[in-house]
């Protein structure tokens, strides 16, 4: 799995909203995670997660 | 004309590849490096507008519809909105600017239509936003909204209305006005840039810009407007009439340089986008044209088209 994160995102289109707006987004790609061998789901979904939070963080730092 | 265009931007080509040569090896040099990007650029915007004339009044409306677009893109993502303003957002990309810059629909001097943003927007706009009754900035925030569509495509849109000026003794000629407009202008920014790297020392607005300098301001507008009394044989104008009108789109696209750098600094940015290497977004390119295309639209609707 590719942790992808879209800066702007909420902006182009907050929950709720179902037209999204044609605005300018950075879009950052991460390093593919994989399950490993003897991981459960929740720990597997929480290390996604933390991922993703590090790639937004990372991009916020570099503007 | 095109050939000439073609001949300054070799020439200029010719001048960065010597400049690279002399200074190869040596410490990296970002004035360098952005002038070969610049100059990549032109050959790429040129080309496109070549492109757009060569298929005469059709090409000329999807250029400058896209270009309106791509400058909406860039004013909104600078603009602090809200989610309540999401819907109005909306409305602003999907109905505004397709009513204002596709053909057959809204024109400019054919009676109400060309007042459709200034009033109807303005006023429409407002009262969608109001709705999602999130009133935090209201104020500001619906002012944004409007003043990114001023900018974006109501001044911009009268570039391809000049198509639709009925001049006596000029008809069919039309595209060579906004070949004016866009040479003359474009030329004033590049020349403000060239002569202020040369001999550019007292910066003009350094709270806006600190690459501005009253020896570049000077030196291209004057260079500028001498170029458009020059070309005064592709217009309905005279010599002098030409010169006079060069200098009046070469002042509004100074002021179009300096108002936009003020909103750029206060979002704390150096540029609009990055679509335009070397040059930066849509509207870093085209904020003297913005500003110059309505005053010469009218000026010249005025006094010269019946």
């Amino acid at each position: 799995m590719v942790p992808v994160w879209i800066e702007n995102l909420n902006r182009v289109m907050p929950k709720g909203e179902f037209v999204p707006l044609p605005l300018l987004c950075t879009v950052t790609l991460g390093c593919p995670i994989r399950l490993a061998a003897d991981e459960t789901k929740t720990a597997f979904l929480d290390r996604s997660r933390r991922a993703l939070v590090a790639l937004g963080r990372r991009g916020q730092t570099k503007r | 004309m095109f050939l000439g265009v073609a001949a300054v931007l070799a020439t200029a080509s010719i001048v960065s590849f010597v400049l690279n040569r002399r200074f190869a090896g040596e410490v990296p040099n970002p004035t360098l490096d952005n002038l070969n990007s610049r100059i990549k650029a032109w050959w790429w915007m040129v080309a496109l507008i070549g492109l757009a004339f060569a298929f005469g009044r059709a090409g000329v409306i999807v250029l400058f519809a896209l270009a309106s677009l791509a400058a909406l893109r860039e004013f909104i993502t600078l603009a602090p909105t809200r989610r309540g303003d999401h819907m109005a957002l909306a409305v602003a990309f999907f109905v505004v600017l397709p009513l204002r810059v596709l053909p057959g629909v809204d024109r400019l001097g054919t009676g109400c239509c060309s007042v459709f943003i200034p009033v109807y927007g303005f006023l429409l706009l407002a009262a969608i936003a109001a709705m999602r009754q999130d009133t935090k900035h209201f104020m500001e925030r619906v002012a944004e909204t409007q003043w990114g569509l001023m900018i974006s495509v109501f001044a911009l849109s009268h570039v391809p209305a000049l198509l639709d000026l009925k001049i006596p003794g000029y008809e069919g000629r039309n595209l060579l006005l906004i070949a004016f407009l866009v040479l003359v202008v474009q030329s004033s920014d590049v020349l403000q840039y060239v002569w202020g790297k040369l001999l550019g020392k007292r910066p003009i607005a350094p709270q806006l810009s600190p690459s501005k300098t009253v020896e570049g301001f000077v030196g291209g507008v004057a260079s500028a407007t001498l170029l458009g009394a020059l070309l005064w044989w592709i217009t309905p104008f005279t010599l002098w009439q030409a010169g006079a009108i060069a200098l009046l789109i070469n002042l509004m696209g100074f002021f179009g340089g300096l108002v936009m750098s003020a909103i750029k600094r206060d979002r704390g940015v150096k540029d609009w986008g990055w679509l335009i290497e070397g040059h930066g977004g849509v509207i870093d390119r085209l904020d003297s044209v913005i500003f110059a295309a309505p005053v010469f639209f009218h000026v010249t609707r005025y006094f010269w088209a019946v």
